[in-house]
């Protein structure tokens, strides 16, 4: 079953330097028991488009498009229906934990809110409950009453983490949750959510920068450029035959192998260029690309690519 | 340039219980001038202690800490403003560094204001200049933090540090929030001005791939100590600690042989 599709969506931002386009006409899916990870560029809109499945964002956006869960357009929603899914059955796991922590508040506590609040678990229980997912992600458990900031960073990662699966959503949308954890960790947070996707009626939405976290949790990955997906396709397609030249530059840019960045840097969101996205810095550019920004190709039945290079 | 000799750091472990916990366990280092040195190791085994020990912010309980030759603990020194700007510390997360309420700009003003005596056009153009350095520019500037994405905050820190040019930076996990591109973009930038400046760069970092490009020598800390101190090359050919030898196996491939590392 399709638990989430975003057609034609847009997300834009009122500024004083102008209208910020951070999601442009995006399509995207995720099946039950599926998860989708989102690599690209810093700045491109990946957190923007994970916050809008939430309906987390200021009240400088506005939306054009379609954003579906299940058969409800998010996009239509008020605000008391979202209240009704948020926790139950769309969870995130944040990407700035001294935004999403409350510094006043224990670890601990926060669990225990959230438990109390959609689980309706009275409080002894919920406590109880809070402390053996805390152990779970690995937080010791002389620490779980700690403040945000007696926390390490990837101890505070790590209680994110926590309060993310507190709720046992259906969906779970988690913006970087390896970032600052060291590799063994790493490696068990990225088990816990391989153990987690096994469910075959849930789905996540996984953010990262990491190309190994995205290889090793990934059934598809959409490589995300200025507001756009310039490529998506399964994971297998993704690494072992990338096709647009961003996805190539940006495979070939991991620190193994070097430091090799792609030259330039991305186009302003407030004034973008003619044509293609990426054209500034491609090396293949034509012509056409300057004039005129490339539809969708279908490379194979799930890999799909905005180059056109791919329509030649 | 900088030296770090049997220094250790307690907390309580909270406000009702006195028992005190050892953050840092009597480590010892030195950093020469123009050096990169790196600390890899496990999550909460005191790195960014470390790192807050030597811009001064928390003061060791035991041990000293020498820049340049002057013992830094307790010495009036460090509370001077040309303390400050040599030894500079980006923070492991950006979001804590710029207030919220206040816009970008006024955050990037603030060194300035503080460290030196240029007028307000002079502060406005070298912001900028820095700005499209980290590949920004001069509308990321009217907006609040909360208006930016993580690895455009992360940036903007990473200007705020280098445009006062310091002589010693901490830079804690200064690149977990870009990508691949960007990331070997700030690195390759840091390599430069390190040269030009002849600058001395502690890197604190989970990243061993990141760790091997960038730092001469690196050190590997668990649990307060430093288990393995040696040449980066050396340490990542021929670790000679379990703890190491744990960490390196445990790094995900950027290729589908992840898949098979973390199947459960
Ligand atoms: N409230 C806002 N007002 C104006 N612009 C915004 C707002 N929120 C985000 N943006 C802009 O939208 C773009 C997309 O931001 P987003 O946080 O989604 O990036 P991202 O892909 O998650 O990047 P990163 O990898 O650095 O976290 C950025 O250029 C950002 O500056
Ligand atoms: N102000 C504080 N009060 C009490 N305990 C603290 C305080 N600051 C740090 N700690 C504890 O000291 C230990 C070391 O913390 P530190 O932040 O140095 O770890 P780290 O090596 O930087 O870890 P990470 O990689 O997760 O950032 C952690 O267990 C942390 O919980
Ligand atoms: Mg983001
Ligand atoms: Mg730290």
């Amino acid at each position: 079953m399709r638990l989430i599709e975003g057609r034609n969506l847009k997300v834009y931002f009122d500024s004083d330097a102008g209208k910020v386009h951070a999601v442009d006409n995006v399509n995207f899916h995720i099946d039950e028991g599926e998860n989708l990870v989102f690599i690209g560029e810093t700045g491109s809109g990946k957190t923007v488009l994970g916050m809008t499945i939430m309906r987390l964002l200021p009240t400088n956006v506005y939306y054009e498009g379609e954003l579906y869960f299940k058969d409800k357009n998010l996009i239509k929603a008020t605000e008391k229906e979202m209240e009704g899914l948020r926790g139950r059955e769309l969870a995130i796991i944040m990407q700035n934990p001294l935004t999403a922590l409350n510094p006043c508040m224990s670890i601990k506590k926060h669990l225990v809110q959230v438990l109390q609040k959609h689980k309706g678990m009275d409080k002894k229980s919920a406590s109880d409950r809070a402390a053996e997912i805390l152990v779970e992600t690995g937080i010791p458990e002389d620490q779980i009453d700690y403040y945000a900031h007696q926390l390490s960073g990837g101890l505070r990662q790590r209680a994110l983490i926590a309060l993310g699966l507190a709720c046992d959503s259906e969906i779970l949308i988690a913006d970087e949750p390896t970032k600052g954890l060291d590799v063994t960790v790493q490696l068990q947070v990225v088990k816990l959510l391989r153990k987690i996707s096994d469910n075959k009626k849930k789905a996540m939405f996984i953010i990262t920068h990491d190309l190994g976290v995205a290889a090793a949790l990934a059934d598809r990955i959409a490589i995300m450029y200025c507001g756009r997906i310039l490529e998506s396709g399964t994971v297998k397609e993704i690494f072992e035959s990338p096709f647009h030249p961003y996805t190539k530059g940006l495979i070939a840019a991991h620190p193994s192998r070097g430091l090799n960045p792609i030259q330039g840097y991305s186009a302003s969101l407030v004034n973008l260029p003619e044509g293609c996205v990426f054209c500034p810095r491609c090396d293949h550019a034509t012509a056409k690309c300057r004039e005129s920004e490339p539809e969708e190709f279908d490379l194979t039945e799930t890999h799909k690519v905005r180059c056109y290079l791919a329509g030649s | 340039m900088l030296e770090v000799n049997n220094v250790t750091k307690k907390f309580k472990s909270s406000f009702f219980n006195k028992k005190m916990f050892t953050a840092v366990d009597n480590v010892s280092f030195h950093i020469n001038e123009g050096e990169s040195f790196g600390i890899i190791g496990e999550s909460g085994s005191g790195k960014s202690t470390i790192g807050k020990m030597i811009i001064n912010l928390y003061t060791p309980n035991e041990g000293e800490i020498k820049i340049n030759g002057k013992n830094i603990i307790k010495n009036k020194f460090t509370k001077t403003l040309e303390f400050k700007k040599q030894v500079q510390m980006i923070f492991q997360e950006p979001d804590g560094v710029f207030d919220p309420k206040w816009k970008i700009k006024k955050s990037m003003l603030e060194p300035y204001n503080i460290h030196t005596k240029l007028s307000h056009d002079e502060k406005m153009k070298k912001i900028i200049h820095w700005l499209e350095i980290v590949g920004l520019s001069k509308e990321h500037l009217d907006r609040y933090p909360f208006e930016l994405s993580g690895g455009q905050l992360q940036r903007l820190s990473f200007a705020r540090v280098l445009m006062l040019e310091p002589k010693l930076i901490i830079a804690d996990e200064p690149t977990s929030s870009l990508d691949v591109s960007v990331q070997a973009q700030v690195l390759t930038l840091m390599r430069e001005i390190q040269q030009r400046l002849n600058l001395t760069i502690l890197y604190v970092t989970h990243d061993l791939y990141l760790a091997r490009q960038m730092c001469d020598r690196i050190a590997v800390m668990q649990k307060g100590k430093f288990v393995e101190q040696g040449r980066s090359d050396e340490v990542f050919d021929n670790p000679k600690e379990d703890y190491t030898k744990r960490l390196i196996n445990a790094q995900l491939p950027p290729d589908m042989s992840s898949k098979e590392k973390t199947a459960v």
